[in-house]
């Protein structure tokens, strides 16, 4: 049998999370970030736009599958459900982004120029169970950017899609 | 009969799409011979997506 030992509790002041564990705020996990189903993987979309290649004016881009550097339109595969989670813009000029699911859904915004934007959501609209909650068929995702700005435009975006066996 | 699963990868050098197993991450181009890496994120349940 283990041999226990009587702990004395040390430190001053309050809170003392020897005795009210439950209290503890730091590490606190946010739900967003919550272990999500063991099944669910990312499709990675990405355009990184280097001083020597940068976006043309006017110019407009499919972002690239990395696992296959084939430009989007991606089908997701029926059987699975696929949600646009998240997305990030570090560019030094204006663009116009497109998300295309089906060819009947759309999403479309201008991230602040010269801004990192960085988003992570919990709540998605551009999620193919809304329409297809069983999965049944295979669903055409397609990003894009253009440039709106009136010079080349230098930087990355990227934007993922979870994908989650139904 | 091979059942071995594929996946179409565009080269990243001359842009040639030709198709290779799904599992592979190092590749050679058979156009034009140049090397390349793809990730690989996406295997679910034995299945490619």
């Amino acid at each position: 049998m283990a041999e226990t030992f009587p702990v004395v509790a040390r430190g001053i002041g309050r809170p003392d999370y020897a005795r009210e564990i439950d209290k503890i705020k730091r590490g606190e996990t946010y739900p967003q970030f919550e272990p999500r189903p063991d099944s669910e993987k990312y499709k990675i979309f990405v355009g990184v736009f280097l001083p020597t290649a940068p976006l043309a004016i006017g110019a407009t881009f499919h972002l690239i599958d990395i696992e296959t550097n084939l430009a989007t339109p991606y089908d997701s595969p029926a059987g699975f459900i696929a949600d646009f989670r998240e997305w990030f813009f570090a560019l030094d000029g204006k663009v116009g982004f497109l998300m295309d699911l089906d060819g009947i859904m759309q999403f479309y915004m201008v991230p602040d120029s010269l801004a990192t934007v960085h988003e992570y959501e919990q709540i998605v609209w551009g999620k193919s169970s809304l329409f297809d909650p069983n999965a049944l068929s295979a669903h055409t995702w397609d990003f894009s950017i253009k440039n709106l700005d009136d010079h080349v435009i230098t930087g990355a975006v990227h934007t993922a899609l979870a994908l989650v066996v139904k | 009969m091979d059942d071995k699963q594929t996946k179409k990868v565009r080269c990243r050098h001359c842009g040639h799409i030709f198709e290779v197993e799904a599992e592979a991450i190092h590749i050679t181009c058979p156009k034009c011979r140049k090397d390349f890496w793809v990730a690989l994120i996406s295997l679910m349940g034995g299945k490619f997506v």
